[in-house]
């Protein structure tokens, strides 16, 4: 409602009724003066209503893709009549915002009246209302002429977990443009958006005009259909329709149509109760063959062949793709690796998070057994679940003891954990995950645990690269330790190794020598609580001052994540995406202060770490291992 | 004991274990418990709160009855009628709106709801008869001259 009227109807009607009593104290005027109050407050009834701001119904938006349910879909604001409590957990999750329309719910990051740069051009971001602005530079530029500028309205969110990304209207159809710059929720900052991945430096602002309606619809929305005017040439236009912008409901669960229809029949309902059965109507993955179930988050949780050509592909620029919860993924979306080597470590383990399936799948538990998604994750918090929401949502994990789901099955080790552990009970070494599923594959500006459950293993490591289980914890050892210790306790066979891997310490081998994607899973490895627990930390700083200035932005990102969490660094603020000065100033500040706090010079145990015994950095081992560093261009496509 | 008198002692005492019940009601919210309160309980609070407002409106509607309703010459087995109907009304309505939303199964209240519409038959039945005793009433005491009470027909045929 218009404040002026609110105001002015708030002052007329006490004035009114003031005026009505002192009237109706002469009786014959009393019906009069009831008929004129009711007809005043009838005006400023109508007022009200007239005045209320309508939001403008989704069918009649045209600039950006809709809301619209279709083919069987209903949306979670039907589900939530009879799911409540399923409702709210995942209402409540990462997925439900996933993508939002861009209201002050919705928006985490700064928009009042902030400029950013990137490659000599400037984004201005404003707010007004409701509504979130950016004047950038024109996206469309005639050839040969300087871009002038133009103001682009946001409308859609992406993420808000980690980071945010937005969405412009181009004003072509309902195609959108992607801001360049991420908002990071921790830090709450921008950067640029090329920034928060691993990928090489590049001044080419990337504008990924057209790909949520080509790509990132197929898991960023519910039935997503692009209905995209695609040809040879290129994207022309898009009436892109989603049934709802979450991962909802309907996602994991198939359309529900049929399931509601058939369910407004109460003895239906009672008859499912009593018999404790599943209901035919709707895919609950929990109930489905683990293989099926697995799938139903594999759908987008995997690297895929989309398999698409001719027909199929203008299926589903048209209608989205074809697979529902509960149908043979392998039909429409078969794993692969070819073409997407990048995305893998050489042995085939996925090293890009978000793309668990690859792994789970390719897993002797899921292979040999029966495990799925939800032997360890809920997605649903269950009701006697304490944890307050926020805590559940960080990786939806069940309650309790998660060694002891693995115990279930492997009830051999349950019998005598220290025997097969060599760790002490209740110590992180003892945990089944830190061992089995280490942080080995990037994603988010952060390490994530590999989703492939396997046992670590020096071989693989000299193979693949692949930072194994012992060395991400025991950070100031080396590959020689690891082998030998594993040979003592498991008879795993000790492979070839140089003498570096006999005398350097894995992390500081792999920090100066290893790709991106290695260095980044180590730049989180160095901060990780635990294995600074294990490893010591007061070496720690070196090898992050060093990553501070590293090639690529993610990694420096990640490196000042960990450096901050070192005691004596937590003021710190290094610009990272500063220039090369910048960063090397950084740097030294860093070295500076590392060695300044450095205690107790003459400690032997050091030397793997490329530290001599009176403190000293041995400089020229450390500018041996940087000159042989893998310098291939990583891409990792989160 | 009286019908109309059953039902007025039935009705008070009624009164008093709904009205209870809604004090313990208030109690879960002013201690925001969650068994009542979180999200995943909206089944058991809008029964509990259904058996609460059946639960007193069906004890007033069981006092508003012995109030009203006098017993009159031929019309004691409908007026006994309408009383048990009430009363047994005024028990399985509420109770089952309590035990259902006790055992509520998600977003459907347990198999005691099966209780209520049992309760909704018997409380439309008796408020009908309690009618049909209020028109009787009405009809023997307006004419005062007439020559007989009016007989139900099962009296009439009872009689024949």
């Amino acid at each position: 409602m218009n404040h002026g009227i609110l105001a002015a109807v708030t002052v007329a009607l006490p004035a009114l009724a003031l005026l009505t009593a002192a009237v109706a104290r002469r009786k014959r005027f009393a019906p009069t003066a009831a008929i004129l109050l009711c007809a005043l407050c009838g005006v400023a009834t109508a007022l009200t209503i007239v005045q209320r701001p309508r939001p403008i119904a989704e069918r009649d938006v045209t600039d950006r893709p809709i809301e619209t349910p279709a083919a069987g879909y209903v949306t979670s604001t039907t589900c939530r009549a009879c799911h409540a409590r399923e409702y709210a957990t995942w209402h409540d999750s990462y997925h439900r915002r996933m993508t939002q329309r861009a209201s002050p719910q919705a928006v985490i990051g700064d928009f009042d009246d902030v400029t950013l740069t990137r490659s000599a051009e400037t984004w201005q971001l404003s707010r007004d209302g409701d509504d979130y602005w950016i004047d950038m530079p024109d996206p469309v530029v005639a050839p040969g002429t300087r871009a002038g500028r133009v103001r682009r309205k946001v409308s859609m969110t992406t993420g808000s977990h980690h980071m945010q990304l937005y969405w412009y209207e181009t004003g072509y159809s309902r195609v959108m443009g992607l801001l360049p710059f991420a908002f990071l929720n921790q830090e709450q900052r921008w950067i640029p958006r090329q920034a928060a991945f691993i990928q090489p430096y590049s001044e080419t602002v990337q504008l990924e005009t057209g790909q949520w309606t080509l790509v990132c619809i197929k898991c960023h929305a519910t039935h997503g259909r692009p209905r995209a005017d695609m040809d040879q040439s290129g994207l022309h236009g898009a009436d892109t329709q989603v049934s709802e912008f979450a991962i909802a409901c309907e996602a994991c669960h198939g359309p529900a149509e049929e399931h509601v229809r058939a369910n407004r029949d109460p003895l239906r309902r009672y008859a499912l109760h009593a018999s404790g059965e599943g209901d035919p109507t709707i895919v609950n993955p929990a109930r489905l063959d683990h293989r099926r179930s697995v799938e139903v988050c594999g759908q987008c949780h995997g690297i895929f062949d989309l398999k698409l050509s001719g027909k199929a592909l203008q299926d589903y620029f048209v209608q989205g793709m074809p697979y529902r919860p509960g149908d043979d993924l392998s039909k429409t979306r078969p794993t692969t690796q070819k073409g997407m080597e990048e995305q893998f470590w050489p042995d085939g383990e996925a090293r890009v998070a978000g793309r668990e399936f690859n792994g789970i799948s390719s897993s002797a538990c899921f292979q040999r057994g029966d495990m799925t998604c939800l032997t360890c994750h809920e997605l649903h918090q269950h009701t006697g679940d304490t944890r307050p929401r926020d805590e559940w949502m960080e990786d939806q994990l069940h309650t309790g003891d998660l060694d002891a789901t693995c115990l279930r099955c492997h009830q051999a080790i349950a019998a005598d954990v220290p025997a097969h552990t060599h760790h002490e009970v209740g110590s992180t070494g003892s945990r089944c995950d830190n061992c089995h599923m280490p942080y080995a594959t990037y994603g988010l500006l952060k390490g994530v645990r590999s989703h492939r459950i396997v046992s670590p293993d020096v071989a693989t490591t000299l193979a693949t690269g692949r930072p194994n289980a012992c060395n991400l914890c025991h950070l100031d050892r080396t590959l020689g330790w690891t082998a030998d210790t594993l040979h003592t306790w498991y008879g795993t066979e000790v492979p070839n190794l140089d003498a570096d891997d006999r005398s350097i310490a894995a992390t500081a081998r792999d920090v100066l020598k290893g790709d991106a994607a290695v260095r980044a899973l180590l730049a989180y490895g160095l901060g990780w609580q635990d294995a600074r627990a294990a490893s010591g930390q007061d070496w720690i700083p070196l090898y992050l001052a060093e990553l501070i200035d590293d090639p690529y932005e993610a990694v420096r990102i990640v490196a000042t994540r960990s450096l901050r969490k070192l005691p004596g660094f937590e003021d710190l603020d290094p610009d990272v995406l500063g220039t090369p000065e910048v960063r090397s100033r950084a740097k030294a500040e860093i070295l500076d202060r590392w060695r300044s706090t450095l205690a107790a010079p003459g400690d032997a145990t050091r030397e793997p770490l490329l530290i001599a015994p009176d403190g000293t950095v041995r400089d020229e081992l450390f500018a041996r291992l940087l000159r042989r560093r893998d310098q291939r261009e990583v891409r990792l496509f989160e | 004991m009286n019908p109309t008198h059953r039902s007025l002692v039935f009705g008070w005492w009624s009164l008093a274990c709904w009205l209870a019940l809604g004090m313990a009601l208030e109690a879960l919210h002013g201690f925001k418990v969650g068994w009542y309160l979180d999200v995943a309980n909206e089944a058991r609070r809008l029964q509990w709160n259904l058996a609460h407002a059946h639960g007193t409106l069906i004890a007033l509607a069981n006092i508003a009855f012995a109030a009203t309703i006098r017993p009159r010459a031929g019309a004691e087995r409908l007026l006994a009628r309408a009383s048990a109907c009430l009363r047994w009304a005024g028990v399985l309505m509420p109770v089952g709106f309590l035990l259902g939303g006790a055992f509520a199964m998600g977003a459907d209240p347990g198999y005691a709801v099966a209780l209520v519409p049992i309760g909704g038959v018997l409380l439309f039945a008796g408020v009908v008869q309690a009618a049909r005793v209020a028109a009787a009433a009405e009809s023997t005491s307006a004419t005062p001259d007439a020559p007989a009470p009016t007989l139900s027909r099962a009296e009439r045929r009872r009689k024949s």
